[in-house]
């Protein structure tokens, strides 16, 4: 089998012929920047062909005349038209200018970007200008809220910024900053995702049908961009928030050459409650919380054909409570200090080589390392003073765990012609996994102790190849294969997974797709209660867990009506390899083997998505609709019989819309509405067997669960609004933007548990978390 | 068990912050759910116990939002015992609200079946075999450890032959005492001391966390069909000189519906009012009805310090 889909790729990739003239190349970058423009279009308007720029910008085109008209188009950017006469192969570097007021250009030429031309499917692009300005919860800007109002994605509890991608779990999200996978993506207990937006320069969802260049998770890749800093002069913004401040500068380092960018972010109502803790506690007590970001880059182009970027991330959360007092007694007086708390935080690195080797073949190289750390502390330190001699004793307590990796990772990508594009490559990740180790330690004790499994060590590799080819005028296909491997603890898992994705042009307006992608993942991760919570576990495959796998396939079609995408897909996809924590377990019983307290077992979701998007003009945005079904089944859980997974949505309704009102002026509004969570709720109680508890027998009420998660939390909906205004400066430009979450005030429900009324009737008790929360923000930009 | 209420104890500060900042902002409201309750389940619950009576408890279940919490034993039932074909009629006891018959004796080793009719519903019935008591083959006190300034524990060693096949034990123990006093009157005053004692296994795998009473509920496979030894902390010190009287150790011999029924029970009974807690479906082995019919068996051995 293997064999013959080789062959079959070689003999796809031999039909495509070398009878092409010229070839261009080069960069698409924006005009006063350089950043590069991710996904903008080469139309070559004589042969009705074209290319797309990767994701350092750079493209090449192949003609076989010499005589081109080319229209280079990127959403909220002027297009611009070269007619060209070449001898040869030639370098074209083109800058677009933005189009500030994002008017819809009409060029019909540009075709290549529409929605229904694409050979993929179930991936979105939002503009990073829609994010912006869309309503942000508290007033702080976040990617995540905003790709959870798009179809097939769910956001998970009330105000979380986890997502869960057709039916899965939000360890099966491949989040990549720069192409280094991210493991916990949230700040301040999930409520905030970990990316600052003013340090993005592109996002992008794929849902299914997914490349044969991704793999490792089974149910999206959320692959962002960091800018790349200003290659012409410095830039700065930044805003002041109800809960956070930020700050981005960028600039060249030296002109044209070498760019830097740096961004800071950080919560301050530690600071701002510290006064007033301190002085209600006499100065003995501390606490707080906060956590920050730092996003730096450095973009240094050797030379035409060469460019080397070091990226940095560096983000942490800290929650912390200190206490400091005195006694005396008999003389002897004890000073002591006690600390206690919990942090964690990723720190992730990339060093990338782009190397144009020649016209038509692009190479990027990637070094990366990448670690996630959890850390729950308590310290005590006490001073016995007594007749002019102190002593001193300390103990101190840790439980943590993370995960780090180092990789390296090529790709490739060639284009022989315009209609092949091929990307081929491989990387090896090395992991190492601390899944949850507590230490303890004392001036005391001559002996410290450490409990809890020991560290483990894992490899992971892959290769990949798939071409985009376009068979006929008509029929365009995506075909890949994605091979990966990992070695653990002596056992090898491998798999072979078979991409294929294609689109048929019904007419120039109108296609349909299909896509059937197979995904292996090889980590999992342990989570109690599917919040986000720093506590979660990643975990490696082992001998007696197995990876996750997963097959999906899709069936759509795609339109463009007057600038509005519309597109409509079914899906159905299984999942094996799940873990999912017994009835009762809890991460926090470190006597016991993770591995004994998980069952495992297998998943299914389908369902259809619609989408309707525009993406320019004075008023953009999207209304989108999922309809889905989604269940898990585990031999040790409900009985063996299958149960709704917990964020199944049969309906999930969202609307996301801006309006440039005036020059300086734009409003904002979304709505969002889901069928409420399933929830496991009692449903009779009865008489049960005598039971021994606290030393005497009686017996006990017991709960009788019918199934896991028989009942639906009460639909969710949420009107959101934002209006900003703005102005310029002599220094630059300032903005304010205003803030309503939850505009209705609708108590949608958190969690649901059984309680009594104030008449003390026993009532189903619904607790909601945010009621209409008012923000606001200053930005600036100069 | 220690490491478990330190990580507890530590994340339950922090967390605090989290749970303060919730309840800032969290509303709570009631909400009128309807929760389907066509009629009520008839819940048959009975331990089987070797050389004990019969006994059988019947109730019906209630609405989860019933707020009487009393359960009324069903009394107009029709209970029946069948031992290889053999029928024994049970009667209602008022004094204990259960179904009995005192002319039969329940044998080890022996399976029974509890079929009951009541009007409305279906035959509600459960099968079990008492399991064959494990005698406890050897009490071995090692000694006393120093746990802190102020405490110390016993180190005991129960040692037993775990026999062929899936085995289920509850290991419990307990403190008894005769003594006596002259009151102030000069009169002399005998009193009893008897308590049980918190079992702590020095193999973590036996620990669980709704374990409140010290008892231990394991399973055979750590040493299936080999010489079990179990060693244990009592908690305190009993083989002190000052101490008196005779520490009872009970080797119960369960089936696994009594494992089961304990297991399910306890991790619910401990997660209540955890929201982030998985829910736990308490396990059931009544056809057409809830409940459990589970077996015992004991055997004891007593210690004198």
């Amino acid at each position: 089998m293997k064999h013959q889909i080789f062959t079959c790729f070689l003999l796809l990739f031999s039909l495509s012929g070398y009878a092409q003239k010229v070839v261009v190349s080069g960069t698409i970058t924006e005009a006063g920047t350089g950043e590069h423009l991710i996904g903008a279009n080469i139309f070559d308007k004589v042969a009705e062909k074209g290319a797309v720029a990767n994701q350092f910008g750079f493209y090449s085109y192949s003609s076989s005349s010499d005589s081109l008209d080319l229209y280079v188009s990127f959403v909220g950017f002027q297009t611009k038209r070269l007619q060209l006469n070449v001898q040869g192969d030639t370098v074209i570097n083109v800058e677009l200018v933005p189009d500030g007021n994002l008017e819809e250009v009409v060029v019909s030429a540009s075709d290549m970007d529409k929605i229904q031309e694409v050979s993929r499917m179930s991936s979105i692009n939002v503009p990073l200008k829609q994010i912006k300005e869309l309503p942000a919860f508290m007033g702080e800007v976040d990617v995540f809220k905003v790709l959870q109002l798009l179809p097939g994605v769910q956001s998970g509890t009330e105000g979380g910024s986890g997502l869960y991608v057709r039916g899965g779990g939000p360890d099966q999200n491949l989040i990549l900053l720069d192409g280094v996978p991210v493991y916990n993506a949230s700040h301040l207990f999930g409520f905030f995702s970990i990316f600052n937006a003013d340090a993005i320069n592109n996002v992008e969802l794929i849902k299914g049908g997914f490349p044969s260049r991704y793999g490792g998770r089974l149910s999206s890749v959320i692959d962002i961009s960091m800018k790349e800093g200003n290659m012409q002069e410095i830039k700065g913004e930044g805003s002041i928030g109800l809960i956070a401040s930020k700050v981005t500068v960028e600039g060249p380092i030296k002109k044209d050459q070498t760019s830097f960018i740096f961004s800071a972010r950080r919560t301050y109502l530690d600071l701002l409650a510290r006064p007033i803790i301190k002085a209600s506690t006499q100065g003995s007590e501390n606490i707080g919380y906060y956590f920050y970001d730092l996003n730096g880059k450095i973009n240094y182009k050797v030379n035409d054909k060469n460019r080397i970027y070091l990226s940095v991330y560096s983000g942490d959360d800290k929650a912390y409570s200190r206490y400091n007092d005195y006694y005396v007694y008999e003389n002897e007086r004890t000073d002591y200090d006690e600390e206690f708390g919990l942090r964690w935080g990723n720190f992730i690195t990339a060093l990338r080589w782009n190397n144009v080797i020649n016209n038509r073949l692009f190479s990027n190289h990637t070094f990366t390392h990448s670690r996630y750390k959890f850390d729950l502390f308590s310290n005590y330190e006490e001073k016995i003073s007594a007749f002019g001699v102190d002593e001193t004793n300390v103990y101190s307590e840790r439980y943590f765990s993370g995960i780090r990796d180092w990789a390296f990772k090529s790709d490739f990508e060639f284009i022989p012609n315009p209609d092949h594009y091929l990307r081929f490559g491989g990387q090896v990740i090395f992991h190492k996994f601390s899944p949850g180790v507590y230490a303890s330690k004392s001036s005391e004790s001559e002996n410290d102790l450490r409990l809890g499994a020991d560290e483990l060590n894992s490899m992971e590799y892959a290769v990949y190849v798939e071409d985009d080819i376009n068979l006929t005028p008509r029929l365009k296909a995506n075909l890949g294969l994605h091979y990966s491997g990992f070695l653990t603890e002596d056992q090898h898992y491998n798999s072979l997974q078979p991409r294929i994705a294609a689109r048929y042009m019904v007419n120039p307006a109108t296609s349909i797709k299909a896509s059937f992608v197979t995904m292996t993942q090889f980590i999992h991760l342990l989570t109690n209660a599917g919040l986000g919570l720093p506590t979660d576990l990643w975990v490696p495959a082992t001998p007696r867990i197995g990876p996750q796998e997963s097959m999906q396939v899709a069936l759509g079609g795609a339109k463009t009506i007057r600038g509005f995408e519309v597109s409509l897909e079914a899906y159905y996809k299984t999942m094996d390899g799940l873990i999912e924590y017994k009835d009762g377990a809890t991460y926090l019983n470190l006597d016991e083997d993770w591995q004994d307290k998980v069952a495992v077992g297998e998943g299914k979701s389908y369902g259809a998505e619609f989408l309707v998007q525009r993406k320019v003009g004075k008023i953009s945005g999207w209304l989108g609709y999922t309809l889905s079904n989604t269940e898990r089944r585990f031999d040790e859980i409900n009985f063996g019989d299958w149960f709704p997974y917990k964020y199944d949505r049969r309906h999930d309704i969202s609307l996301a819309l801006t309006h440039e009102w005036k020059d300086n002026k734009d409003f904002s509004l979304a709505w969002v509405y889901g069928t409420g969570n399933a929830v496991s709720l009692p449903t009779q109680r009865y008489e049960g067997m005598d039971v021994n508890r606290y030393g005497g027998f009686s017996r006990p009420n017991i709960n009788y669960y019918e199934s896991r998660n028989n009942f639906r939390n009460r639909d969710y909906h949420r009107l959101d609004l934002s209006f900003s205004w703005w102005k310029t400066k002599k220094w630059g430009e300032r903005k304010w933007t205003l803030g309503i979450y939850n505009v209705y005030n609708r108590m949608n429900p958190f969690f649901m548990d059984l309680g009594n009324d104030r008449q003390g009737n026993r009532k189903v008790m619904q607790y909601s978390l945010f009621p209409i929360i008012p923000s606001f923000s200053y930005g600036f930009k100069f | 068990m220690k490491m478990n209420k330190l990580l507890t104890s530590i994340f339950s500060g922090p967390l605090k912050l989290f749970g303060f900042a919730f309840l800032l902002v969290a509303c709570e409201t009631t909400v009128d759910i309807d929760i389907p309750f066509d009629k009520p389940q008839i819940t048959l619950n009975s331990s089987l116990r070797h050389n004990t009576f019969p006994s059988v408890r019947l109730s019906y279940s209630k609405h989860i939002l019933d707020n009487n919490w009393d359960f009324v034993p069903i009394k107009e039932a029709e209970v029946r015992l069948v031992h290889e074909g053999e029928i024994l009629p049970l009667s209602f006891v008022e004094e204990t609200g259960e179904y009995t018959n005192l002319n039969r004796l329940l044998k080890e080793g022996n399976e029974y079946t509890i079929e009951v009719q009541v009007e409305g519903y279906e035959t509600v019935s459960a099968s079990e075999i008492i399991p064959r008591s494990v005698p406890i083959k050897e009490l071995i006190y090692q000694g006393t450890v120093q746990v802190d300034a102020w405490s110390t524990n016993d180190d005991v060693t129960l040692i037993f032959d775990d026999p062929e096949g899936e085995n289920f034990y509850e290991i419990s123990a307990e403190y008894y005492r005769q003594n006596s006093y002259t009151d102030e009157n000069g009169n002399m005053v005998y009193y009893e001391d008897n308590y049980p004692l918190y079992l702590e296994p020095k193999n973590p795998t036996y620990e669980k966390d709704y374990n409140t009473d010290g008892e231990l509920l394991i399973d055979d496979k750590l040493f299936e069909g080999r010489e079990a030894v179990i060693d244990l902390f009592l908690n305190g010190s009993y083989f002190s000189d000052d101490m008196e009287g005779e520490i009872k150790f009970t080797l119960k011999s369960v089936t696994r519906n009594y494992y089961l029924f304990h297991s399910t029970y306890g991790l619910q009974w401990w997660n209540e009012g955890d929201p982030f807690a998985q829910p736990v479906q308490v396990y059931s082995n009544i056809s057409n009805g809830i409940g459990i019919v589970m077996g015992e068996s004991i055997s004891v051995k007593r210690i004198d310090p």
